[in-house]
């Protein structure tokens, strides 16, 4: 035992020593020399310790060797690096040093900066290959260019970039004027949008890498250098400090994969930097909410403010969408426009929405008064106060449950319904919290925060779409519950309200996208429902394992959506359910089957035995709102198993069949956006058949008519991001039958053209959103290349893989997400194949190439992940090979 | 949130602060909280808890709505590291006493945790070294706890001791070193 018998002077000592050595590990003899002298004892320890040292890598699993000789490696200390002779050192950190160097065999003798990264790994050299490759063809005039790259005597990899002559752009902005800053900020954006354009993400944006140059250009350092370096696997040695800069967006710090929205953040903050001449927090520590940059210059009120803000959201979803937004909206500050990032406010949206509908809005305010006056009394005379606490309490639990319901037929009230729900819960909360230990209270307000989080963005009711404000509610909801279980054990309505949150949180974090999170929930519902012994109990629990036959299926795992589907039908079964719920069990597990497995009869029989419970016709329906909309969810999706098994003719067989039938359901509740959902996925369904049956004039007149239903619902619920959604994509299938197989082009493109900009103007970016966003961008670029424009239809092509970044930043380690993402990259792949037929031959190739190679890294990834949702891409890696090989010879030919 | 009728934010500060007090009674209470929890998931049959996730939940239980600060966060997950150290000792002692016939285990770990004690590392032998490294230089020895016990980043592992995150990473460094060289020889219990 080494370090047995110390004092805390001595270990004080042998870590002082220690770190000497660490500082300088090239002259490590000569200060052992110094600070041991004749200490045999003690250089023992320092050598030990320095010897075993390791920052990185848990308690027990450190490999200390590998990693000291790695970080030796990444310094080099000869005075040239394969054929650059090395003038003089620029810089150096963890990540290792940069040059200043010149080529020394008279090929050309400009100077350049050369990075020397630290020693990755044999193994890892291919893939540093081909980072090197996708880096290559970047070539812009505010970026520094990738000139060459390679290895260099003992493995140490080095990369040659242009050597800009500049100063940071931060200090370049001192004391210039604000419109001058944001022009020269305005380049840097230019750079990473066209970057960004490549799929080239930055990762590590500051000042720092931001240079002007003598002529007051801006030049972008070191882009794709961090995904170059993690491709070489050097991020394994390298300390946390070295890679969680002051500029590190919070996914980055979170260690979760980054994407060119983290850039957006990144650049947030340089923006902020250069406005406020400083950053919000301590450089050492990691921030919190950020203070608008008006605290530190109050001249930044007001639009930069909001646009500084909108980009450095922690939520990624919340900034820009992309770099091109965000200096657009910069460019309509400089015009003295309104800008977009502060449309969001809600006192704008508050505004336009009291012009629209004074009367409603009139009955709001007079409550809003009464909640006021209450919770002032709270704080007077102590009587008084007792009679307001109960007012409010009465007043806040009727706008919740109440009126909520009232409300809810009416046509475009969500918004309202939800405002005046969070006010009245928040009411709630307060006098709850004030009045200590009232239960009773407690469990209203766990109530009435369950019932705002669903008006916000449950998913089976008419909601708001916003899910992150319900998955917050719910989630206080589920806390509340709870603790009450806590201290009543054994309170079956306790328990039941409690695992009845918890479901709902658990479908709101699954529309997220966060299907992990969403299992941990719901599996607690299970687990506390256990047996359900109460009829109410058994009811939850159906639910329950309804939700979980979905998280499951979009997790990939379809055998444990199936099984839960099953449990869903049975427990319905046994509990005696609502019909339309016991419906809605059987249709799980007949899409569950159906997505599995495949439209077997089993997956017919569920499918059959929901619309059964219905007696197969609607005509008993009419007038009774939940069961018409229940009939005729059942209807559709027993078209959907038709669809599933290519039966076309007998999806445009059934509705026929119950066309007066509908007709008559949806003239007698005019006013149900339930029903007018179903009518419009009805309409979609039939259009699809039509489409595949080659039946063109009655597929475009399907689609027609579900353009038409989704901008009914979209007046009808307008608030509801979703309701835009269905637009878009009503709009793309109408015109995807017109691009594919008419000559009416022009009508196409403006019908596309509408959904572009509908999509990009929605404020939802929800998963289902991007989906159809992605049909409408690949059918412009369709457009395009029927039109003979080979260069726009490629750029649409690389549109689609932007969605798909999107997408998959979206619900970040899905397996979902991946697949869309290859999906897109091969659609580019197969894109550039084609339009290299037509001219621009070579770049073309390569792009294609780089696609493609891109498409089978992800299949690689999905691979290791053990292949989930394999059945959606039957194929797809081997076609992607081919192609690849394809593209291969043609470049060979050239 | 109110515990007894302190505030928790103030209860973390002053404990942050040097009050040893403070900390006692936090220590109390959340540990009882976790005890509650894990018991009644337990009853839920769950197959195993995760104690991170745990300790998160009693994050949310008592502290998540009056702590808004993420300094403050920090300084109770710091806290909970206190925690986990204890409750990892107490899982080795109840198993070592059930393997001699004693009461059932309230607490199961995941499988982070049994790749720990999978790993021939003697919990208790740790959590002694752990004790012994306090004696040397009790600021390594929190380095170790927070970072180990409740996977503080090195920032906040800093922001916590308010010292730089280049220390910490210096010390975790060695300190590492140090606790393998006793565990290594350390006789076994």
């Amino acid at each position: 035992m080494r370090f047995d018998g110390l004092t805390p002077d001595r270990w004080k000592r042998i870590r002082a020593v220690t770190s000497l050595v660490l500082d300088d590990p090239s002259n490590r003899e000569a200060v052992l020399d110094r600070e041991c002298q004749d200490d045999a004892e003690l250089r023992e320890a320092v050598l030990h310790l320095a010897r075993s040292y390791s920052e990185t890598g848990d308690l027990f699993g450190c490999q200390p060797m590998q990693i000291a000789a790695a970080a030796e490696a990444g310094f080099a200390t000869a005075d040239r690096i394969g054929p650059y002779r090395i003038l003089r050192e620029l810089g150096r950190g963890g990540m290792g040093a940069v040059y200043l160097a010149t080529r020394d065999d008279g090929a050309y003798s400009k100077q350049v900066a050369v990075k020397v990264l630290p020693y990755g790994g044999r193994d890892q050299q291919r893939l540093f290959l081909r980072e090197r490759q996708i880096l290559a063809v970047l070539e812009h005039p505010n970026l520094t260019r990738l000139l060459d790259g390679g290895t260099a005597e003992g493995g140490t990899p080095y990369l040659v970039m242009d050597y800009v002559d500049g100063i940071p752009i931060a200090d370049y902005a001192a004391g210039r004027p604000k419109q001058e800053v944001l022009r020269l900020f305005l380049q840097a954006c230019e750079a990473i949008r066209y970057a960004h354009q490549n799929l080239v993400v930055h990762c590590d944006l500051k000042p720092a890498n931001i240079l002007v140059d003598g002529a007051g250009v801006v030049k972008v350092l070191d882009f794709g250098i961090a995904r170059l370096m993690e491709a070489s696997g050097v991020h394994t040695m390298l300390t946390s400090a070295a890679m969680t800069p002051a500029y590190a967006s919070p996914e980055q710090r979170a260690g979760r994969p980054v994407n060119t929205l983290s850039d957006v953040y990144s650049l947030g903050l340089v923006l902020y930097h250069l406005l406020a001449g400083r950053l919000p927090f301590d450089e050492a520590n990691e921030p919190g909410e950020l203070v608008a940059p008006s605290r530190w210059r109050r001249d930044l009120r007001g639009d930069l403010d909001s646009i500084v803000m909108k980009a450095t959201e922690t939520e990624p979803a919340r900034r820009y969408v992309s770099v091109e937004q965000f200096a657009r909206d910069i460019q309509r500050h400089l015009d003295s426009k309104p800008v977009s990032a502060r449309q969001g406010e809600w006192w704008y949206r508050g505004v336009r929405y009291v012009q629209r509908r004074r009367w409603r809005v009139a009955a709001v305010a007079a409550f809003a008064v009464v909640m006021g006056l209450g919770a002032a009394g709270t704080l007077s005379e102590r009587a008084k106060a007792e009679r307001r606490f109960n007012e409010v309490r009465r007043l806040a639990q009727s706008v919740v449950f109440q009126y909520q319901d009232d409300l809810s037929v009416l046509a475009g009230s969500t918004a309202l319904r939800a405002r005046m729900a969070t006010d009245a819960v928040r009411y709630l909360d307060r006098i709850a919290t004030d009045s200590g230990e009232d239960e009773e209270l407690a469990l209203e307000t766990a109530l009435a925060y369950r019932k705002v989080g669903e008006v916000q963005g449950y998913g089976r009711v008419a909601s708001l779409g916003d899910l992150t404000g319900a998955e917050q509610s719910l989630a206080k909801s589920a806390a509340i519950l709870e603790r009450l279980s806590e201290r009543h054990p054994g309170d079956s309505r306790m328990t039941l309200e409690w695992a009845t949150s918890l479901e709902r949180r658990a479908n709101v974090l699954s529309l997220e996208g966060r299907n992990a999170h969403a299992k941990e929930n719901a599996e607690r519902a299970r687990g506390l429902l256990g047996k359900a012994e109460t009829a109410g109990a058994a009811r939850e629990l159906a639910s329950v394992w309804r939700e979980l036959s979905i998280i499951e299926e979009r997790r990939g795992l379809n055998l444990q959506a199936i099984e839960a589907a099953r449990q869903a039908v049975d427990w319905a079964r046994r509990a005696a359910v609502p019909r339309e719920e016991t419906a809605w069990a059987y249709e799980r597990m007949a899409t569950a089957i159906a997505a599995g497995i495949g439209p077997n009869a089993e997956a017919f029989a569920a499918a059959n035995a929901a619309l059964g419970l219905y007696g197969n016709h609607g005509a008993a329906c009419a007038g009774d709102p939940p069961c018409s909309v229940g009939y005729l969810t059942a209807v559709v999706q027993l078209a959907t198993i038709h669809g599933f098994a290519g039966q076309d003719a007998e999806v445009l067989r059934m509705f026929r069949e119950r066309e007066a039938d509908i007709r008559e359901l949806v003239r007698r509740d005019p006013n149900d956006r339930s029903l007018l959902r179903q009518l419009r996925a009805a309409q979609h369904l039939q259009g699809q058949a039509a489409q595949s049956l080659d039946q063109i004039p009655e597929a475009l007149a399907k689609f027609r008519e579900t353009i038409e239903t989704a901008q009914e619902i979209e007046r009808a619920d307008p608030s509801h991001p979703d309701s835009h959604c269905h637009v878009v994509l009503a709009r793309a299938k109408y015109a995807e039958v017109l691009v594919m197989t008419t000559n009416r082009i022009d009508e196409a493109e403006s019908q596309l053209r509408a959904a572009l900009q509908l999509a990009d103007s929605s404020e939802s970016d929800s998963l289902t959103c991007l989906d159809y966003r992605k049909v409408t961008v690949i059918n412009l670029a369709r457009t395009a290349e029927r039109r003979g424009d080979w260069a726009a239809g490629m750029e649409w092509r690389r549109e689609t893989v932007r969605n798909a970044m999107r997408y998959a930043a979206k619900s970040p380690g899905e397996p979902l997400g991946l697949v869309i993402e290859a999906g897109a990259n091969y659609e580019l792949g197969l894109g550039g194949l084609e339009a290299s037929r037509h001219g621009d031959r070579l770049a073309r190739l390569k792009e294609a190439r780089q696609a493609l190679l891109r498409a089978l890294e992800v299949y690689r990834r999905l691979h290791e992940m053990g292949d989930p949702l394999r059945n959606q891409y039957p194929g797809w890696p081997q076609r992607t090979s081919a192609l690849l090989a394809t593209v291969e010879r043609a470049l060979s030919n050239l | 949130m109110r515990m007894a009728g302190k505030d928790v934010t103030v209860l973390l500060r002053a404990w942050g602060g040097g009050d040893t007090a403070a900390g006692e009674e936090l220590f109390e209470t959340i540990y009882q909280e976790l005890r509650r929890m894990a018991a009644r998931q337990a009853r839920a049959r769950e197959a195993t808890i995760h104690p991170t996730a745990l300790v998160h939940e009693a994050f949310i239980a008592l502290a998540a709505e009056s702590i808004t600060d993420w300094r403050d966060r920090a300084q109770f997950f710091a806290f909970a590291a206190v925690v986990m150290r204890r409750l990892l000792k107490d899982y080795w002692r109840r198993r070592q006493a059930r393997k001699r016939g004693g009461d059932q285990e309230w607490v199961v770990f995941d499988e982070s945790v049994h790749a720990l004690i999978g790993s021939g590392i003697d919990v208790e032998a740790l959590d002694d070294a752990l004790t012994r490294l306090a004696a040397l230089d009790a600021t390594q020895a929190r380095i170790v706890e927070y970072r180990f016990y409740a996977g503080l980043s090195v920032d906040e592992v800093a922001h916590c001791l308010g010292i730089s995150p280049r220390t910490v990473n210096r010390e975790w460094g060695m300190a590492k070193v140090w606790l393998a060289d006793q565990l290594r020889t350390a006789p076994s219990s």
